[in-house]
């Protein structure tokens, strides 16, 4: 008999976007139960087995009850059964979202995955939780898989979260660790995996779903859930990406020739049809002249009011004042000498101070009618 | 800009018309003495160029004469790039103000406007001109006293100097729009720093706001540990509980108990069978305690006879010896008591020898004194008679010592007296041939015996007659005088002391000294025979007599010979009375000695009688307790009980062993271990169970709001503040640093634009302070100060002269800069450097020549003299008119 399920992972639902301005970290927290709500009625209407969820269902042990009660309403849309493993995220401690959860009350179809138990899935299929039980572990938790005992002819799928030994790039090894051939050891059909936020391939049976709502700006493909189908024990997996993220996180980095205000409003490209759903990073450089640097400060401000949120880092734009700057500044008197000596510690230690100086000189003159 | 020509007329003091005339481009000095109308002058010059001709109430009545109403008039010729002008203005009375110009000619105001403008001065909108609307020919043309003050450039100057400046300099300062620029990054500055570089505003919010996040974080980093170690807590007790649990740790506790307790009951039973035993050994022990104890008083009574009868002969032996003693008991007593009738008898008699002894003794001593006393007393009795005497005889002695000195005196006296009348007297001496008689004052003169005659006197000579003699020395009367005056008083006191003459006087006062020193004698012996008086004396002597008499009475010496001294009859007298009390003591022991003889009899009799006594009841005892019970029976009883305790005690020793073999402490201590262990473990359980629901419960009241999300949000508030707080901060940074720039920049553009008229200053300022450099106020021109050595003096800290001096060096300069530049200048200086010393002064009119190459300068002044030497042309007031 065949099962099919949706894989995701790393909801992290109550993120809480400090780094953000309030009201934008609001609607960041608003937009993961959204997506969690899209993965439910996807579950829904593709008429899946299950829902697996690899783990960090939510962002703390410490989120608070409100943020329990809108995960659990954003479940209802799919009746279940929801496998939900704990992650590093929320671990199961003695008091965490689970406990807490279970408290509160689950309905029938949740199931939380809390102890290294098979779980079986209708009559075809069975996972194997490898839970944590702490926040980091040495030891691979998914080795049970191994040994555990399954009746024949039910679909073996392990579900975990860590770090795939000796395959993630930049990941420390050492904690949450999962072995690269544990689906074939364990003669897993699938083994659905959590941790890494971008969607990711390890095997044919090895998956990371990814976070299905992106939270950072790495271009690694996250925004994704994965449509599982197995046709028996040994068949392999038929996975399909769905697309599910609400918001675009875009960075870029615009490289400003001067009077390049227009690499400004380009730099987006073909997202410029949901900027409002974009939340956008752009890391300026070049060396721009006063009159460009203002021009793509009024740019930036344009653009940052038509998308969710702008950050913009011109660290790396380099204001050196141009001739016509200057005498646009002061042509005649005291002024003039008062450029001239501020163009002179822009080669100094002051250089960030005086090339600031400047700029601000530059737009107290532009508002005085130029 | 050139006077010419100067005429004023009926102008405050100036009444008469005076003109000066012919005034040439360089310097004209013009003198005047004192009140003689310089600075009228000036007045008058001043009022032409700037007052307004209708200026009507003070500032027109002031220029009148004193007292008069008449029309104060002035008129100006003057040349401007070389063409000649003449202004002429009449106030007060008829006011009219006419201007010529080679251009044509003005009237009326027409003519004040034209000229000010002409000149680059302010006319004033009412009233008299004012100092600061007078422009450059103000600042040139001085009274007295003003010029130290500094140059008080109006607005209307200044902008004729900036004027100048800036068509040489340019527009250096960059004009009003930099000023704007500068106020207004000023502005943006002070929003966010304070004057001393503290962050204010905006930048002050954000830091505050920044701490203040990073308090909060600090509180809620605290709550979440605080959480995160109630989990751990949670934890550690729910696996406590599950090892409780699992261990069956309970149960294990329960079984344990059970098996103590049963073991416990058998040893109870033990315990039941040992103390039967221990009762019927207590039984068979009371038993033989009871028959052994009539044995023990069969016994005692049999031993109370044996001691009754032993005490019961011994006490009739002590009777019988204690009554063979009494007798010499009773003969020790006699013996003492005739001893002490013996020893009163000798006492009595001592005694009465005793008071003999004294009695005679006190006769002897008072009949010794009461003679003695009787002799004190006759010699004073014929003390007190030749007292009696002596003082008769002082009280006929008129004369003492005192009265004797004065008579003595005048003796002395009327002798010298009389020796000096016998120097000056006439001295005859009659020889009579036949020896007839010469008598004076019937008182025979004998032959050739020296006749002092000292006053006159008659002679009569037998056989001639009469001779008068009449002594002509005139002190002669004077010292008859004091002689009769010195008889006359010491007659008197002849008189007064009873005698004749002075030897009679002598022998009276040699009686009156005897008798005085008789008395004193008498006195003294008086004091020694009584030296308590005559009456003690006499009554001690009768006193004495009368005790004699009485101590005599019935006394016979004749009984009395054999008696000794007194203390030895005393002594005598003690010994008897201690043999007394000697034997008294001895009696009194006799005595003691009887009576506790008698006693002890009596005691030993009672003794023997009771002894006897009791001997009868215990043999009556012993005879009654037999007829009870044989002594025999009484042993037979005592051995059977023995032998029944024997048996109880081993049949006990049996049970004890059981039961010590049973071990019951071993049991009792592990079923107390036993209930103890299941209690802790209960304990133990119930407050696992306990800390883990209250636990629980906290935990779901902190982790209710969400700790991590509201950590979160404070994280990233913090975040956003700190950004914001660095970005104001280079903000502040930048706009701290522009600001000064341009403040920079803007002090040296003064510098740069003062640059020409310090040009212009130096070569005059080197002719009076050649190590100094002025410096003048970037904002009104004035002086500021000097610098000399690197430092900066402020110009009111300079002496009066020296900033007279700078003040005119300045206006040179400022005068030869316009002139330069096509500026109407011309200098009038009213009674300046009067504080100059002489060198100075010359220095100062080096200045002034120079200055005169390129301006006209008139000077004022009301020394002549002093300008003598300077080769311009002078002009006298005085004769000007």
């Amino acid at each position: 008999m065949p099962i099919r399920f949706l894989h995701t992972a790393d909801l992290q639902i109550g993120k809480g976007f400090g780094s953000f301005p309030p009201e934008i970290a609001g609607r960041l927290r608003a937009a993961r139960l959204d997506t969690l709500k899209r993965i439910a009625e996807l579950a829904c209407a593709r008429r899946v087995d299950a829902v697996l969820v690899a783990g960090d269902c939510l962002d703390d042990i410490a989120v608070a009850d409100e943020t329990l009660r809108r995960f659990k309403v954003a479940l209802e849309p799919f009746a279940g059964p929801w496998v939900l493993l704990p992650g590093n995220h929320d671990p199961a401690i003695a008091e965490s979202p689970w406990t807490r959860l279970r408290r509160l009350g689950l309905a029938d179809g949740i199931i939380v995955a809390d102890e290294p138990r098979p779980i079986a899935i209708g009559g075809t299929a069975v996972v194997l939780p490898a839970p944590l039980r702490r926040r980091r572990d040495a030891a691979d938790l998914t080795e049970w898989f191994d040994t555990a005992v399954s009746d024949d002819g039910l679909i073996r799928i392990g579900l975990a979260h860590g770090s795939v030994e000796g395959f993630l790039p930049d990941v420390s090894e050492a904690v949450n660790p999962v072995a690269r051939d544990r689906a074939a050891r364990a003669r897993l059909a699938y083994l659905a995996l959590g941790d890494w936020h971008g969607r990711l391939r390890v095997d044919q049976r090895t998956w990371y779903a990814g976070t299905p709502e992106p939270d950072r700006f790495k271009d690694n493909d996250p925004g994704n859930v994965l449509d599982v189908s197995i046709a028996g024990p040994d068949a392999l997996p038929q996975v399909e990406a769905v697309r599910v993220a609400g918001l675009h996180w875009i960075q870029r980095q615009v490289e400003i020739a001067p009077g390049g205000a227009a690499d400004v409003r380009e730099a987006l490209g073909p997202a410029a049809s949901e900027l409002e759903r974009c939340v956008v990073r752009l890391d300026l450089q070049g060396v721009v002249d006063l009159a460009t640097h203002t021009s793509v400060l009024e740019a930036c401000e344009d653009l940052g009011s038509r998308v969710l949120h702008l950050a913009v880092d011109d660290a790396a734009l380099t204001l050196e004042p141009s001739q016509d700057d200057l005498d646009s500044i002061a042509q005649r008197g005291f002024v003039g000498e008062a450029v001239a000596a501020l163009r002179e510690q822009l080669a100094g230690a002051e250089a960030a101070t005086a090339r600031r100086a400047l700029a601000l000189l530059y737009g107290l003159h532009q508002r005085m009618g130029g | 800009m050139r006077f010419r020509r100067i005429e004023v007329r009926n102008y405050k003091k100036l009444l008469a018309p005076v003109v000066i005339d012919a005034l040439g481009d360089g310097v004209t000095i013009i003198a005047g003495d004192n009140e003689e109308g310089k600075s009228t002058l000036l007045d008058a010059i001043r009022a032409g160029l700037f007052e307004r001709h209708n200026v009507s109430g003070k500032a027109a009545d002031e220029k009148q004469p004193f007292g008069s109403a008449v029309r104060p008039e002035v008129r100006l010729d003057f040349e401007l790039d070389g063409q000649p002008y003449t202004i002429e203005k009449g106030f007060a009375q008829k006011p009219s103000a006419r201007l010529a110009t080679p251009s044509g000619t003005f009237d009326g105001p027409a003519a004040e406007e034209r000229l000010a403008e002409l000149l680059g001065f302010r006319l004033a909108q009412r009233g008299g001109s004012r100092a600061e609307d007078q422009g450059v020919l103000g600042l040139l043309c001085l009274e007295q006293g003003r010029i130290i003050e500094g140059l008080r450039l109006g607005e209307q100057g200044r902008s004729t100097i900036r004027g100048a400046l800036e068509d040489e300099v340019g527009d250096v300062l960059g004009g009003p729009r930099g000023q704007r620029l500068l106020e207004a990054a000023k502005a943006a500055r002070n929003a966010l720093l304070t004057a001393t570089g503290k962050p204010r505003g905006d930048l002050k919010d954000a830091s505050d706001q920044a701490e203040a996040e990073a308090e909060d974080l600090v509180v809620l980093e605290q709550a979440r540990k605080a959480y995160d170690k109630q989990i751990d807590e949670l934890e550690k007790r729910q696996r406590d509980l599950a090892r409780i649990d699992s261990d069956r740790a309970i149960d294990e506790a329960r079984d344990r108990l059970r098996e103590a307790e049963r073991d416990a009951l058998a040893i109870e039973a033990l315990h039941r069978d040992d103390r039967e035993a221990s009762q019927a050994v207590l039984l068979a022990t009371a038993k033989v305690e009871n028959a052994d104890e009539r044995w023990q008083g069969r016994q005692r009574l049999v031993d109370e006879v044996t001691t009754r009868r032993a005490v019961a002969a011994e006490a009739s032996g002590r009777r019988r010896a204690l009554e063979e003693q009494t007798e010499a008991v009773e003969a020790r007593l006699h013996t003492a008591r005739t001893t002490l009738e013996a020893a009163i008898e000798a006492r009595s008699r001592a005694g009465e020898r005793a008071e003999l002894a004294r009695r005679r003794a006190r006769i002897d001593a008072l009949a010794r004194e009461t003679e003695d006393l009787a002799a004190r007393l006759t010699a004073v009795d014929r003390l007190e008679i030749r007292r009696r005497e002596d003082r008769q005889l002082l009280a006929a002695i008129a004369i003492d010592a005192a009265a004797f000195g004065r008579i003595e005196a005048l003796s002395t006296a009327i002798r010298e007296q009389e020796a000096a009348l016998r120097t000056i007297a006439t001295r005859l001496r009659f020889r009579p041939d036949a020896g007839q008689a010469i008598t004076r004052d019937g008182a025979t003169v004998a032959r050739d015996e020296t006749v002092d005659v000292t006053e006159a006197t008659r002679f009569t000579l037998e056989g001639f007659g009469v001779v008068d003699v009449e002594p002509g020395a005139r002190e002669l009367d004077a010292g008859r005088q004091r002689l009769a005056d010195l008889r006359g008083r010491m007659r008197d006191a002849l008189l007064a002391a009873g005698v004749e003459d002075v030897d009679a006087a002598k022998v009276r006062l040699e009686q009156r000294k005897a008798a005085e020193s008789h008395l004193e004698e008498a006195q003294r012996l008086l004091a020694a025979y009584a030296p308590e008086g005559v009456e003690a004396l006499r009554a001690a002597s009768t006193d004495g007599a009368a005790e004699l008499a009485l101590l005599q009475e019935g006394f016979d010496p004749a009984t009395a010979d054999d008696l000794d001294h007194p203390d030895v009859e005393e002594r005598a007298a003690d010994d008897a009375r201690h043999l007394v009390e000697g034997a008294r003591s001895a009696l009194d022991a006799a005595r003691s000695e009887r009576a506790a003889h008698d006693t002890e009899v009596a005691r030993a009799q009672a003794a023997s009688e009771a002894a006897y006594v009791a001997l009868l009841g215990a043999e009556r005892d012993l005879a009654a307790a037999r007829t009870d019970a044989a002594d025999a029976d009484l042993a037979a009883t005592l051995e059977v009980a023995r032998g029944a305790l024997r048996a109880a005690e081993e049949h006990q020793a049996g049970t004890s062993r059981a039961l010590a073999d049973a071990d019951p402490d071993e049991v009792a201590g592990r079923r107390q271990r036993a209930a103890d262990a299941l209690k802790m473990i209960r304990a133990e359980y119930d407050r696992l169970r306990h800390e883990v629901s209250s636990l629980q419960g906290s935990l779901a009241a902190l982790g209710k709001d969400g700790l991590e999300e509201q950590l979160e949000a404070v994280r990233g508030r913090r975040v956003q503040a700190l950004e914001r707080r660095d970005r104001l901060q280079a903000d502040a940074d930048a706009w701290e640093l522009l600001v000064s720039t341009l403040v920079h920049a803007e002090r040296d553009a003064k510098q740069q634009f003062l640059a020409p008229v310090l040009a212009r200053v130096g070569p005059f300022l080197r002719l009076l302070l050649p190590e100094a450099r002025i410096t003048l106020g970037e904002e009104d021109l004035d002086i500021t100060g000097v610098e000399r050595d690197g430092r900066q003096e402020p110009y009111q800290s300079l002496s009066v002269g020296t900033r007279e001096q700078l003040s005119i060096l300045v206006r040179l300069a400022f005068a030869v800069y316009l002139r330069e530049k096509g500026y109407p200048a011309a200098v009038i200086l009213d009674d300046a450097l009067v504080y100059a010393d002489d060198d100075r002064f010359d220095r100062m009119q080096l200045a002034l020549r120079k200055a005169a190459d390129t301006v006209q300068i008139l000077i004022l002044t009301c020394r002549p003299r002093d300008w003598r030497q300077f080769g311009a042309p002078i002009e006298r007031l005085a004769g000007s008119s």
